[in-house]
């Protein structure tokens, strides 16, 4: 039954960071006595759970054969514009608390969803590759956010509706609410990719997509949607992070691709397409919090974290296509 | 139902790619419930009219009937929905997915995207895997299987799609002995079940084992539509596609001035690579022009390939000027004075972002240096001289690659190549895709230049033009050496036997 499970779990394209997510917890449980403390483990929360909602969305366009570099400029302009919107006082005293949060939300929403229109469309129809266009888009939404937030005093907007920090404060058996929207986001999309057509359609774009499109399937279409989804999820983290903060810095989501895109190859994404699923999405994550977490408990030079990341992608990597030429060496087709 | 209906006509259909004329008002049409063979050498035009049926080219002129309905447009969908699918040559298969999710890319019964019920396609995969009755896991992961097995698989999804009309194009060449038997077998048993099948094969034993009709396609033309009953023969076929008239062509026929007792200059011996090239040995003297001739999948692509170390192999040793190489790779293989002629320009051979000019002196920048830096005057001389030499037409050596027709890209591209002073040329299909007027200069010069005494290895798909260069042909058939004929015995016939028939 063991032997079972391990010979499936081996087989899955997850299972690298499964095991060394699981060997990094236990490491850090072990040998640091402040890893399983309260403080740590929200802190941990709070790292994991908006990047895992962004990851969820760079994984669909992975498994297309595709990624976007504009999700961290996405999530801070998302979180900017939701707080700039929440801080208007006066807004907030003729229009209500409940209603300002929800106009707050939906513009954060808003956000990424046109961004990721933009994305998709310059993608698919324009032919632009995603390269281009997300680091084009990623500039031109950070550039936006700044003269937002220029117009302030200070780095941050501060000062929102009760309401809107309460959803951030509030836990549910444990876990603070951002944590679960989270997890059942990655229930939805999981069984959207494994178990809908639209969801596989994904794999088969992804896997080969001349022949995919000789079977009529409706490629710019789907990637479209993808780049939305990428762009919504991501104002997405944006809103919960800023209500988790309760404020919006002009530093939120700076530099946050690339951890994002790391965490999805770990997790068993390949940037030539067809693979990847949302277990690697939330143990890719995992992982790389976790490694910044292993760093902050140990008090290590934070400038040899990017030195042991960048190692341990190019180990993953090099692994992953070792293994993959030597089924094919065996098979007789290299 | 009467079995004489016919399902589909193809009525005065040509189509052309830039100045290659792929197929010149072929008309034929095919009975429901056969199988109708196209027959015809590479570049006959098989595979075009295979894309027309299947929709992904649009003919020049001329139109598609299909149930005596005219079909207006060309696309993929529409021959779909015509009950048209395909086997492409080429493997189009998912190999990240699994065996029932490359059968079945469609949701069951025309529903509308939805919830998958992948119990009831693994069922399904599994009945139609038993159907044929191979031996293929429908949960296996599709990169996991063999070859044979991957096409198979590929087979299965063309006939998931309740198609009226099966079009097969090669299907067998990834096949063995035993995998054709068991593949004929499905073939008959679906034609008994209503179902058409076009076949494109030129494996002529096969065609004559599975054919109810046979059309013979050359050139692009047709040529005729024979019935296949006991008056037919291997060699009625063989001269049907072939039987050019040469007088009338560009083409002549070589006559050999290699001594026979001119030196070694290149032996291969034993090259094996699986599935692609069975223990084949051959040598080649000083000055000599050995063409390697093979028909689609006989094994000369991947040969060339592993010749000049682009591909690996698994055992066999290559001597030249009698000394053994020891690293089979492009670096050293120059080093030593040979060069390699890719047949796709795209891919291979040209710097397409550079100016004509550095091209040509991309493989001699070394020499071209002057005080060490890189001297302008002196690539454009290097440059200038391979322009006047191959006559090529352009505006200005500065000028992009693209700027010129396909004919004066290849004969950049043989510039590059010959900067070197090779030795040694080996040349896979040199004139593929060019005018008739570049293709004859082009041959002249390669004859211009063995005369010269520079060694040729002329891979090609072009009979006609192997014909015209070369002092002997190797043949190849099914990834093993067919034959040798020399250059008195040379003829379309001869070289078309072995490459078509099965050796036993």
């Amino acid at each position: 039954m063991v032997k079972k499970a391990f010979n499936y779990l081996r087989n899955q394209d997850y299972f690298f960071s499964l095991l060394i997510c699981l060997a990094f917890a236990i490491a850090l449980a072990v040998f640091s006595p402040y890893f399983l403390v309260r403080n740590n483990l929200d802190s941990l929360q709070t790292t994991i759970a908006p990047n895992s909602i962004i990851a969820i969305g760079m994984m669909l366009l992975i498994i297309l054969g595709m990624f976007d570099l504009s999700v961290g400029s996405v999530m801070g302009m998302s979180g900017i514009v939701a707080g700039y919107v929440l801080s208007r006082t006066a807004l907030v005293q003729a229009l209500g608390e409940p209603l300002v949060v929800l106009l707050a939300v939906l513009a954060g929403l808003a956000v990424g969803l046109v961004v990721g229109l933009i994305n998709g469309v310059l993608v698919a129809k324009a032919k632009i590759i995603p390269l281009i266009t997300t680091i084009g888009t990623m500039y031109i939404v950070r550039g936006f956010a700044e003269m937002i937030m220029t117009s302030e005093t200070g780095y941050s907007l501060i000062g929102f509706p009760k309401a809107f920090i309460d959803f951030g404060r509030t836990k549910f058996l444990g876990l603070y609410l951002m944590t679960w929207v989270c997890l059942i986001l990655l229930a939805v999309f999981g069984l959207v990719l494994t178990k809908t057509h639209i969801g596989r359609k994904l794999y088969y774009i992804g896997g080969n997509r001349s022949s995919a499109l000789s079977l009529g399937m409706n490629v710019d279409k789907i990637t479209i949607i993808c780049f939305m989804i990428s762009g919504l999820l991501s104002s997405i983290a944006g809103i919960l992070s800023v209500s988790r903060f309760e404020s919006a810095s002009r530093y939120l989501g700076v530099n946050l691709q690339m951890d994002i895109l790391i965490a999805c190859i770990i997790g068993g994404g390949s940037f030539l397409g067809g693979k990847g699923d949302m277990w690697g999405v939330f143990f890719g994550t995992a992982f790389v919090a976790l490694l910044q977490n292993g760093f902050n408990l140990f008090e290590i030079n934070p400038l040899l974290k990017s030195v042991v990341i960048g190692a341990v992608l190019a180990i993953v990597v090099a692994v992953d296509g070792y293994l993959y030429l030597q089924k094919k060496r065996a098979l007789g087709k290299v | 139902m009467n079995p004489n209906d016919v399902v589909l006509e193809i009525n005065h259909i040509s189509k052309s790619f830039g100045v290659v004329q792929a197929l010149k008002d072929v008309s034929f049409s095919v009975k429901r419930g056969e199988i109708h063979t196209l027959l015809g050498e590479n570049g006959a035009g098989k595979s075009t009219l295979i894309k027309i049926l299947t929709g992904e080219h649009t003919p020049d002129s001329g139109h598609v009937v299909i149930n005596g309905e005219k079909i207006t447009q060309y696309h993929p969908i529409i021959s779909r929905e015509h009950g048209i699918s395909v086997v492409h040559q080429e493997l189009s298969i998912f190999e990240n997915l699994t065996v029932y999710e490359n059968i079945y890319p469609f949701p069951l019964d025309n529903k509308k995207d939805g919830i998958i019920d992948r119990k009831e396609l693994i069922k399904r995969a599994e009945e139609s895997i038993k159907r044929f009755d191979v031996d293929i896991s429908p949960t296996a992961k599709m990169r996991d299987l063999r070859l044979s097995n991957q096409q198979m698989v590929e087979i299965l999804r063309a006939l998931s799609s309740k198609a009226q009309i099966v079009l097969l194009d090669e299907p067998t060449s990834g096949l063995n002995t035993q995998e054709t038997m068991t593949f004929m077998r499905i073939l008959k048993q679906l034609r008994d079940e209503g179902i058409t099948i076009i076949y494109i094969s030129h494996r002529i034993s096969e065609v004559m084992e599975i054919s109810d009709r046979i059309t013979v396609l050359r050139d692009g033309q047709y040529i005729c539509t024979l019935e296949n009953n006991e008056e037919l023969t291997e060699n009625i076929l063989i001269s049907n596609m072939v039987g050019r008239d040469f007088s009338k062509s560009i083409y002549s026929k070589k006559i050999s001035t290699i001594p026979k007792d001119a030196p070694v200059i290149y032996e291969a011996r034993n090259i094996n690579r699986k599935n692609a090239v069975e223990d084949v040995s051959f040598s080649v003297r000083k000055g000599e022009i050995l063409g390697i001739f093979g028909l689609e999948g006989s094994g000369t692509y991947e040969l060339s390939r592993i010749l000049f170390g682009l591909n690996e192999r698994d055992s066999g040793e290559i001597y030249f000027k009698g000394e053994k190489i020891h690293h089979i790779d492009p670096v050293s293989l120059i080093e030593r004075g040979m060069v390699y002629f890719s047949n796709n320009r795209k891919d291979a051979g040209i710097f397409f972002e550079m100016s004509i000019a550095d091209n040509i002196a991309a493989p001699v920048l070394k020499k071209l240096v002057k005080y060490g830096m890189l001297n302008n005057y002196m690539i454009s001389r290097h440059a200038d001289q391979y322009i006047k030499e191959f006559s090529v037409t352009l505006n200005s050596i500065y000028d992009k690659p693209l700027s010129l027709s396909g004919g004066n890209q290849q004969k950049v591209m043989l510039s590059i190549g010959l900067g070197t002073d090779p030795e040694l040329i080996i040349a896979n299909d040199p004139t593929r895709g060019i005018d008739v007027g570049a293709k004859v200069e082009i041959l002249n010069y390669l004859n211009h230049l063995s005369e010269q005494g520079v060694t040729i290895i002329c891979f090609s798909s072009d009979l006609p033009e192997l014909i015209t260069l070369s002092d002997r042909i190797l043949i190849m058939n099914t990834s093993r050496l067919a034959g040798i004929v020399d250059c008195d015995d040379i003829s379309e016939q001869s070289v078309m036997q072995y490459a078509a028939l099965v050796q036993s």
